[in-house]
């Protein structure tokens, strides 16, 4: 028997590696999960979960040294005193910057999990037609109708907060009830059906529980409370991230093996039996090096550290990089263009207030060139709205008099509006990672260097956005509009994509309609690294849906003992 | 050899630890290491001033640390260099102040006059008493009875509302 052999090892714990390692050991084989960082156990792990924002040593805010040593991550609006823990720190892993980009990192089991933005929308059938369409990129080599009992599969594990808007650009799921809309929201909903036939605006579906279900009691969860400090850890499991959910349940089946702290070298490759043979890993605190062999490997590392990691993995049949023939691995990384933004007020329900929280606000689907090109750029993009009361508080004066102004602080009655653009970038060969000839990190492996930028194409879509959102808003009647181009890196969104993207030929994608390499069918890649392009929505759940449809291929694959 | 100097230093320690009491106050002069020129004994002026901005209320709106603890440690560890100079500047410039006038002495009216005049000034003590404003507002407004009694704060809310009346 080979020592250190499992049937599949996952490469990464984050949302793609913790499906993939559930559907492995659901189905009972023996599986491998390697993290490069440390371990992070539900409710254990969450150090700053049940803090008042009043024990805050610094009520929330960064200290100079955090900003100094952390010019990139502090950038991360969810990079501040309550879960700063959990990013990874600008000096401790670095990475090159030909031009700038803000690579925001969460190294460790649940990976960016346990802090992201928990709002999940499905593709539609004119996301993935968009590159063959418009003709950019390559075409995809599946459509919504692959994914859709997939998008429900995962839905229904994960708990998603939402409406059924019966919209063919953002198609429905399998739903929890929403939380409430407030009077705002629903009145600039009323308004844009009105005035336009093509946009809509609607509940933002979001990874929150809001109806028990036997599933999430199996899960251990509990319904989310509104408390809106989730990257901190919910101890509810209010949300989803992977340490509540996909890691014990993994565990339960007696078949996962967690090993933190393992940080991935390569992969190695077996020329005789042209397949991939296992990975070679160094401890990452005492620097050993060990390798483990599976019969499938799938590399979900997150999006551009699965790029480093297949360029590292070099051997005589893959010089250039593991199934790097056309030389196009690291190349066409595209990602979402966050730039715009937009605020105004509202005085139109000035007896009115809300009362509690809720975890997520509005959303408006993508409504540019999604039928036909019509506009002076590619593609188009979706918007957030949200909606909340105005307080005021006289800060003015000193003294007492200055205390009894606060004791009057009151809501005014006007609301504040915003919105934030979510554009899609078009994947571009130019846009691209390479590791460094010379930089290596403390495991010796090389450092990746990203040359990734905005284009043309994104400053005629920031326009229309600003254009398009002023008209929306001046017909709701808000006032004291200002629109704001925020200068945000690429990277900042957190939602770099592809590099390893999927396609019909293998000469010009890396990966197959089930997320084979084309090159050596038992190496799968199912993070954000696969994808071909990036349309509008959040990835997180079409990343998740896509691993969860890979790894049963691979299980198929598997039994057939054709990996 | 080794051991005549070891018994050498143990004896020295020794009587310094005897004579530390007498000679020095072995409480560190400097609390807050960015702000190494606001000795200890100096701090309570910040107190002092800061609760003339915004009178302090331990009793209705109790706190997890003084104002001044706060104040300090929010410059000392929020503030670049350069604002720290700035603040050390303004906080040196009313220190000297304080001292000619007699401070002590003034009526509340006048303490406040004195302060708001500070304020407006275009010298470096504008931005020290800005600064103690700006803290002494956070620290009140973030204070546990104030964020529940009059920002409605619920830390587990469980529920929202969309359209209450005010």
């Amino acid at each position: 028997m080979i020592k250190n052999k499992y049937d599949a090892i996952v490469v990464g714990a984050g949302m793609s590696g913790g499906w993939a390692s559930k559907e492995f050991c659901e189905q009972g084989f023996k599986t491998l999960l390697l993290e490069r960082g440390p371990n992070v156990e539900h409710i254990k792990d969450y150090p700053t979960t049940n803090m008042q924002p009043w024990e805050f040593k610094h009520r929330g805010r960064l200290t100079s040294k955090d900003m100094e040593e952390n010019p990139i991550a502090s950038r991360c609006y969810a990079f501040r005193e309550d879960a700063k823990h959990f990013f990874v720190k600008d000096k401790e892993h670095k990475y090159g910057q030909i031009k700038p980009f803000d690579w925001i990192r969460g190294y460790q089991v649940g990976g960016k999990s346990i802090m992201w933005a928990r709002q999940v929308q499905r593709w539609s059938k004119y996301d993935f037609e968009g590159p063959e369409r418009d003709g950019f990129a390559v075409e995809w080599p599946i459509n919504y109708n692959d994914l859709s009992d997939w998008y429900t599969y995962v839905e229904k594990f994960v708990g998603v907060s939402g409406n059924k808007d019966g919209l063919d650009t953002l198609p429905d799921g399998d739903f929890l009830k929403p939380w409430e809309t407030n009077i705002v929201e629903e009145y600039f909903t009323k308004t844009i059906k009105k005035h336009y036939n093509d946009r809509h605006v609607i509940y933002g579906r979001c990874a929150h529980l809001t109806e028990n279900k036997p599933i999430f009691l199996k899960q251990g969860r509990g319904l989310c409370m509104g408390r809106n400090i989730c990257q901190r850890g919910c101890p509810y499991g209010g949300y989803f991230n992977v340490n509540s959910t996909l890691i014990p349940w993994a565990i339960k089946t007696g078949n996962l093996d967690l090993k933190p702290n393992s940080v991935v070298h390569s992969i190695l490759y077996d020329e005789s039996k042209q397949k991939a043979t296992g990975v070679r890993v160094i401890d990452s605190k005492t620097k050993e090096s060990k390798d483990y062999f599976a019969n499938v490997i799938f590399v979900t590392a997150s999006t551009l550290n699965t790029n480093l990691i297949l360029l590292n993995s070099k051997s005589n049949r893959f010089p250039n990089g593991f199934g790097n023939d056309n030389d196009l691995l690291g190349k066409y990384i595209a990602f979402h263009n966050y730039r715009g933004t937009i605020s105004a007020e509202y005085e139109g329900f000035p007896d009115f207030t809300t009362k509690g929280r809720k975890p997520t606000s509005h959303y408006i689907p993508r409504f540019r060139n999604v039928h036909k090109q019509e506009t002076n750029f590619l593609r188009g993009y979706a918007a957030g709205f949200g909606a909340s009361p105005q307080r005021e508080t006289n800060r003015d004066g000193l003294g007492e008099n200055l205390k009894k102004q606060l004791l009057n602080t009151r809501e005014t009655g006007v609301w504040n509006v915003g919105s934030h653009m979510m554009g899609e970038t078009i994947p571009k060969i130019t846009n691209q990672v390479t590791l460094d000839s010379e930089k290596v990190d403390e495991w010796g492996i090389p450092q990746l260097n990203i040359d990734v930028d905005y284009d043309e194409n994104d400053e005629k879509m920031l326009k229309d956005f600003f254009d398009e959102f002023t008209e929306m808003y001046s017909k709701a009647g808000f006032i004291n509009i200002k629109t704001n181009d925020n200068n945000r890196t690429p990277g900042n969104d957190i939602h770099e994509m592809g590099g390893v993207r999927m396609g019909k030929d293998p000469k010009t994608s890396l990966l197959n309609r089930w997320n084979q390499l084309h090159n050596c069918k038992n190496v799968y890649v199912t993070d954000g690294a696969c994808m071909t392009s990036t349309s509008t929505q959040n990835p997180s759940l079409t990343f998740m849906a896509i691993s969860a449809r890979a790894a049963n291929h691979a299980i198929q694959e598997l039994k057939k003992s054709n990996l | 050899m080794n051991r005549r100097i070891a018994l050498k230093h143990v004896g020295l320690i020794t009587a310094g630890l005897v004579i530390t009491p007498y000679g020095c106050n072995i409480e560190p002069e400097v609390i807050y290491s960015n702000l190494p020129m606001i000795k200890k004994s100096q701090q309570q002026t910040i107190g002092y001033l800061s609760n003339i901005i915004l009178p302090e209320d331990a009793i209705n709106f109790p706190t997890m640390e003084s104002r001044q603890e706060f104040i300090l440690t929010m410059v000392n560890d929020c503030y670049g260099t350069s604002k720290i100079k700035r603040f050390s500047k303004g906080f040196e410039m009313i220190s000297t102040e304080l001292k000619d006038i007699e401070f002590g002495k003034f009526s509340l009216n006048e303490q406040i006059s004195f302060i708001d005049k500070s304020y407006l000034s275009k010298n470096p003590s504008s931005f020290f008493i800005e600064t103690l404003k700006k803290h002494s507002l956070l620290h009140f407004e973030s204070s546990e009875n104030y964020m529940i009694d009059y920002l409605n704060f619920e830390f587990i809310p469980g529920r929202y509302l969309g359209s209450v009346s005010i």
